[in-house]
């Protein structure tokens, strides 16, 4: 396994109204291709940040990140971000045309395949095949999010940066979309980095899971459970209470007050 | 129905024909001027074209500045505030000071009257794209020119539909008004001066023919053209409501 993405010592200082916020602070990991990867803690801890941050869409204050050896400077369709929002897809192109639209922007188009082909494969993959001559208005939020990733998955990201992409779904949608991420992982082998504040979610997707304390990397723990995750699986239990345990620690109410990043932090726990 | 009123209130107060001319001698006069009222309507469209043109040219131009820099956002702003409350009309006696009695004032005028609300609407629709649809753009490693082209303009697109909607509509009024205060196009003319004309002349039904045209025209342009637009774009795609 060698390693795709590091990130090392980012420090992201975010200027509003004169005063100065710490989004996040000398933050150092590094992420093996192919893994999938969690960044968990509750809002306003930076983990939006970092994603941001390697996505290329934030200057950074110190620190640096490297992909496969070639430092980050701007955007690129190598880490395709998924957003919370329902309004990724372009409203003006049907589900078809935002994924060819995507993939004839950044030059990636198959040879001996037309273009509808393969947006109906990706399509395909992420359980929406049939759907592409609908428009955005016409899918369901949890459909959209799916387009969404099929229209990322067509431009070959190495990276899949997916922050709370399931936020804005009810908990039915949400787990029928923890198995297809799963199978989509699987079978293009796309390295992921998923941004979550919900401890389940991130047990039961990912290999390994960085906790994050305010602006800082709290802890980075290895997921010992055996893939398909079984919430009834003795050890799961004990793993969810390690990780709350690390994220309790990390904000105790008091000390959360006092905190300027993470305003809404109370609420949260 | 509108006709009806109309022929009805003619016989309850017995107007004079003069002042009140009926549905027929309306028509009359319709068809009898109807080569002339064409020449005059083409001209009056010919030259709302261009200055529209002109005026989406320069509030493109604003609304780029103004995206662009801090210092050019408050200019467009602040002089957005401004001239936005002036009606266009008032700007005419200005004009014809610069550019004499004619088609280059006249011009002015509809400019002038059209380049607010297009600057105001182009640069709330800029301002006002969703982040998300932004973000993915560039993450495509779109930027400048095609990101503008490809991503910001039908993103933006409701409320640039909505400008020209406005900036049309202030065009119209102002190219008619400007030729009827003083009957400023000179010998040549549109809608407006014909109207001034005919009011010279005290052809009544003539002035009456020549408002029915001029609605004629706003309503073939609503539902010819923006109309279609509207279905084919943004009430398809529902990004705005109906």
């Amino acid at each position: 396994m060698s390693t795709i993405l590091n990130v090392s010592g980012i420090t992201k200082i975010y200027e509003s109204g004169g005063k100065k916020v710490i989004g996040v602070e000398k933050v150092s990991f590094s992420v093996e291709e192919g893994k999938f990867v969690s960044i968990i803690g509750p809002s306003g801890c930076g983990k939006s940040t970092i994603l941001r941050c390697i996505a290329g869409f934030e200057k950074m204050n110190c620190g640096q990140v490297m992909l496969e050896g070639e430092k980050v400077t701007k955007p690129g369709p190598d880490r395709f971000m998924i957003f919370q929002g329902l309004d990724q897809l372009f409203p003006w192109l049907t589900v078809e045309e935002n994924i060819v639209f995507a993939m004839k922007s950044v030059g990636k188009v198959t040879k001996g395949m037309s273009p509808a082909e393969e947006a109906e494969h990706y399509l395909d993959l992420v359980g929406l095949s049939g759907y592409g001559g609908y428009y955005p208005y016409q899918l369901s939020g949890g459909m959209k999010q799916r387009a969404s990733i099929a229209r990322a998955l067509s431009v070959k990201p190495k990276i899949l940066l997916m922050d709370e992409p399931f936020g804005s779904l009810d908990a039915f949608s949400r787990r029928a979309m923890h198995h297809m991420v799963l199978k989509v992982w699987e079978k293009t082998g796309v390295t992921v980095i998923f941004v979550t504040h919900d401890i389940e979610e991130a047990i039961d997707l990912s290999d390994r899971i960085l906790a994050f304390s305010p602006a800082r990397l709290k802890a980075d723990v290895t997921n010992p459970l055996p893939r398909p995750r079984e919430r009834s699986h003795p050890s799961y239990r004990s793993f969810f209470l390690k990780i709350s345990g690390l994220l309790e620690g990390a904000f105790k109410p008091d000390s959360d007050l006092k905190s300027a990043s993470a305003p809404e932090a109370t609420l949260a726990f | 129905m509108l006709a009806l009123t109309w022929e009805l209130v003619r016989d309850v107060f017995q107007y004079p024909e003069l002042l009140f001319p009926g549905m027929t001698s309306i028509g009359k006069a319709l068809w009898a001027e109807k080569w002339e009222i064409l020449g005059k309507t083409v001209f009056s469209l010919k030259l709302i074209a261009t200055g529209l043109t002109a005026a989406v040219i320069l509030a493109a131009i604003g609304t780029i500045a103004a995206l662009n820099g801090k210092i050019f956002s408050e200019i467009v702003t602040d002089f957005m505030a401004i001239m936005h409350p002036l009606p266009g009309i008032a700007i005419l006696p200005a004009a014809i000071l610069w550019f004499g009695i004619g088609i280059k004032a006249i011009l002015f005028v509809i400019i002038f009257s059209a380049v607010w609300p297009l600057v105001n609407h182009f640069y709330t629709g800029f301002r006002s794209i969703p982040a998300n649809q932004l973000e993915v753009g560039k993450n495509l490693g779109l930027s400048g020119v095609r990101l503008a082209l490809w991503v910001m303009l039908p993103a933006s697109f409701p409320h640039i539909l909505g400008g020209l909607r406005t900036g049309w509509a202030r065009a119209w009024q102002a190219s008619v008004a400007a030729e009827l205060v003083f009957g400023a196009a000179g010998g040549d003319g549109g809608l407006g001066w014909f109207l001034y004309k005919k009011r010279f002349m005290m052809e009544t039904s003539g002035v009456f023919a020549g408002m029915v045209v001029i609605i004629l025209i706003g309503i073939a342009v609503e539902y010819l053209i923006f109309a279609g637009i509207e279905k084919r774009t943004v009430k398809k795609w529902k990004t705005i409501l109906d």
